[in-house]
């Protein structure tokens, strides 16, 4: 069923293995250098911004060969254009298959042409059917074998969304059943794909270990949402035209109400009994879309109040969590992890420090507008001193 | 192959020894999960939400009877920041110190982020520098600088250059990258080339003097962001042609350095930034004898053309994996 050479595959995974050892120091260079001379691995990229670069000039390179073809066959082909991108689907498919007898995988270049074949695909049965759930039926059968074919992580995502987009599509556009019930049927769903993951994740082999991971994170999230009030209550709105007069609510409100915190508390709480990072991320960012989502309906208190409060809150919570955790050496513990990188949120902190300065950017570009703010100013100072 | 099986694969083909398995065992037996960085960003949230909320709040009541008190107490707060942040610092150092519990550092950040909130706010209420406004961020970016110094704060450094490239009108946050006033205003890219060659001056002055070296990379990566932004931005311009050469040069001048510091950000951001600046290049070349003359040779040969784009940046990563790999211990 994979592309790859079995080999070099597992030869890949156990370089990262090794590698993964000699960062956190468990063993030197030299033994890995060892490793690297004795055992051949597949075509890679560990650093996501030359796997992004690379993606970026595949995708280049298949759009100009779509290019080229067309600029050769259409003058044969006259109204069947919608031939041409069955076609461009087919050359995405042999460009995914050469590269992957040529050793590449997660490398950028593989990736353009497996997602490109597939949303080309997608596309020439969007334009042949014009159906909705053919399109979404395709999408989880293409996603999910080109995710067992090529272990790519990101496919596993394209089947998901296939799979919810296709019952979701029964029942707002077949009307198959009652439509208040869709959030539940999606929690379903996020049930259903969640015990896939927890069944194959013991047992599957390591190459399939990212594309698991982001199904659980599409299953945990889904849940989330399917259960969120403000998505639930847009959603409503929006699908079945409902019209909510003050007072009024939608069906089941406080079922909603009480997921929309549940949820990431029980995320949080689990996450941190199993040992679970995924879920925690899922758990935190779902906690604070809560709070946004309370916010949008019931602004209790004025947006800056609400901010400056919510940042002492979290600065104080944060920090008992610390001073709690310190000394902890084993278990839940404040204690930097060999095993990860430390340096990539740090980094992520200094990039986004200097968005904070932006409030300058503005008071800059008024010096060009010659009454900026002048009568503005001057108002103020009057007022008070 | 399962994960867990992994590491005993390693030790039955002999790449790790009996003792090395078992200090391995031995330290994932104690099942750490380190909340380490998960906390650390928590607070830097807090950190951005309180001085947002502050932000706003400044900003809302700019005209009201209260600002003079709500001030009054945003001043003692960056008073605390700073006096909490002074007692438990070890002082200035060249080298990379912290403090014993990193929680200070956010502190540091927050103190930094007030200031310059307040600088903007007092030049706006009271003009304290005049009708021009380049003072107040000048100010703000020293501020920033000296702070990032003594306090050993990177996030601190990377506000202190952002002011200073607001100072002359260029905006360098995240966001604003494609939307720049760059693009419109060709001014600005010779003001921004001259601030990134004088960060780049000032970064190799530093490694001379030993000051800081750890800064190296975020001046570095300023400094390329900028140059390659406005060295872009010229190229769409009338003198597109001397911009040419500023950027054949620059990108150069980062190629070399990518390769002392053995930092793939740089390097791949050179790589970046020459091929765009090369198709600029080339565009303007075919713009020169008429574009339509072969506008379907064009099409026919891009696939040729990216085919061979693809194998030259194949062979540079791997000769700079290559160089990085080996020269790391």
């Amino acid at each position: 069923m994979i592309a790859y050479n079995k080999e070099l595959l597992d030869n890949t995974f156990l370089f990262n293995e090794a590698q993964h050892l000699k960062n956190s120091g468990f063993i030197p260079k030299n033994q890995l250098d060892g490793i690297a001379a004795k055992r051949p691995t597949l075509k890679n990229h560990q650093n996501i911004l030359v796997r992004i670069g690379f993606f970026l000039l595949g995708s280049f390179l298949y759009s100009s060969i779509a290019g080229v073809v067309s600029l050769m066959t259409l003058p044969f082909l006259e109204n069947q254009y919608k031939a041409l991108v069955f076609i461009y689907a087919i050359i995405g498919i042999v460009a995914s298959e050469f590269l992957a007898v040529q050793n590449f995988k997660s490398h950028g270049l593989d990736d353009a042409f497996i997602l490109g074949a597939q949303g080309c695909l997608l596309g020439a049965v969007g334009v042949a059917t014009e159906e909705p759930a053919v399109v979404f039926a395709t999408m989880a059968i293409v996603g999910l074998l080109s995710c067992l074919r090529y272990a790519h992580a990101l496919s596993a995502l394209i089947g998901c969304i296939g799979i919810i987009g296709f019952f979701g599509n029964l029942i707002v556009e077949e009307k198959m059943i009652n439509m208040s019930f869709l959030p539940f049927v999606m929690l379903l769903l996020a049930f259903i794909i969640y015990f896939i993951y927890f069944r194959l994740i013991s047992v599957s082999a390591v190459y399939y270990k990212n594309s698991l991971l982001l199904v659980q994170g599409f299953a945990l999230v889904l849940a989330y949402a399917s259960m969120n009030y403000l998505v639930v209550r847009e959603l409503s709105v929006a699908l079945m035209d409902l019209d909510l007069a003050p007072g009024s609510d939608i069906p089941f409100a406080f079922v909603f109400y009480g997921f929309t915190f549940l949820i990431p508390l029980f995320y949080i709480f689990y996450s941190l009994a199993k040992k679970d990072k995924l879920m925690l991320y899922v758990g935190l960012a779902a906690l604070g879309f809560s709070f946004y989502t309370i916010r949008y309906y019931y602004s209790v208190l004025p947006v800056e109040i609400a901010l400056i409060l919510g940042g002492c809150l979290l600065f104080a919570i944060s920090y008992f969590a610390i001073s709690r955790l310190k000394n902890n050496t084993s278990g839940i513990t404040f204690m930097p992890d060999r095993n990860e990188n430390n340096t990539v949120l740090s980094n992520i902190e200094v990039i986004m420090a200097n968005s904070q300065v932006s409030l300058k950017g503005v008071s800059a570009t008024e010096q060009k507008m010659p009454f900026g703010g002048g009568g503005f100013s001057g108002g103020g100072s009057g007022g008070t001193y | 192959m399962k994960q867990e099986e992994l590491v005993h694969k390693l030790r039955e083909e002999e790449f790790i020894s009996a003792e090395q398995l078992s200090d391995i065992e031995e330290y994932r037996a104690l099942g750490i999960f380190s909340l380490h960085n998960e906390l650390l960003f928590l607070l830097y949230l807090a950190v951005l939400l309180f001085t947002t909320g502050i932000g706003i709040l400044i900003y809302k009541n700019i005209d009201s009877i209260g600002h003079g008190f709500i001030l009054g107490v945003l001043f003692l707060v960056t008073a605390a920041c700073f006096y909490f942040s002074f007692k438990k610092s070890k002082g200035f150092s060249r080298e990379d110190v912290d403090f014993e519990n990193p929680v200070y550092n956010y502190l540091v950040l927050a103190g930094t982020i007030l200031c310059c909130i307040f600088m903007g706010y007092f030049q706006f209420q009271y003009q304290v520098f005049g009708a021009n406004y380049s003072w107040a961020t000048l100010v703000s970016a020293l501020f920033g600088f000296g702070v990032a110094y003594y306090f050993n704060n990177k996030s601190a450094l990377s506000i202190a250059i952002t002011a200073l490239a607001t100072t002359i009108g260029i905006s360098l946050t995240p966001k604003d990258i494609l939307e720049n006033d760059i693009y419109n205003n060709p001014m600005l890219s010779y003001y921004g080339l001259a601030l990134g060659v004088l960060l780049l001056v000032w970064n190799h002055y530093s490694g001379k003097m030993l000051l800081k070296k750890h800064f190296s990379l975020v001046f570095l990566t300023f400094a390329q962001h900028l140059i390659g932004l406005c060295c872009i931005a010229g190229l769409t311009e009338d003198y597109w042609f001397v911009f040419v050469l500023l950027m054949a040069a620059s990108m150069y001048y980062f190629y070399r350095v990518s390769y002392q510091t053995k930092a793939i950000s740089i390097f791949t951001f050179t790589l970046v930034y020459a091929y765009i600046g090369f198709n600029i290049f080339l565009f303007r070349l075919f713009d020169i004898v008429d574009l339509d003359l072969f506008g379907e040779f064009i099409i026919i040969m891009a696939p040729l053309y990216f085919i061979g784009s693809i194998v030259g940046f194949i062979q540079l990563i791997k000769q700079f994996n290559k160089k990085a790999h080996d020269s790391i211990q």
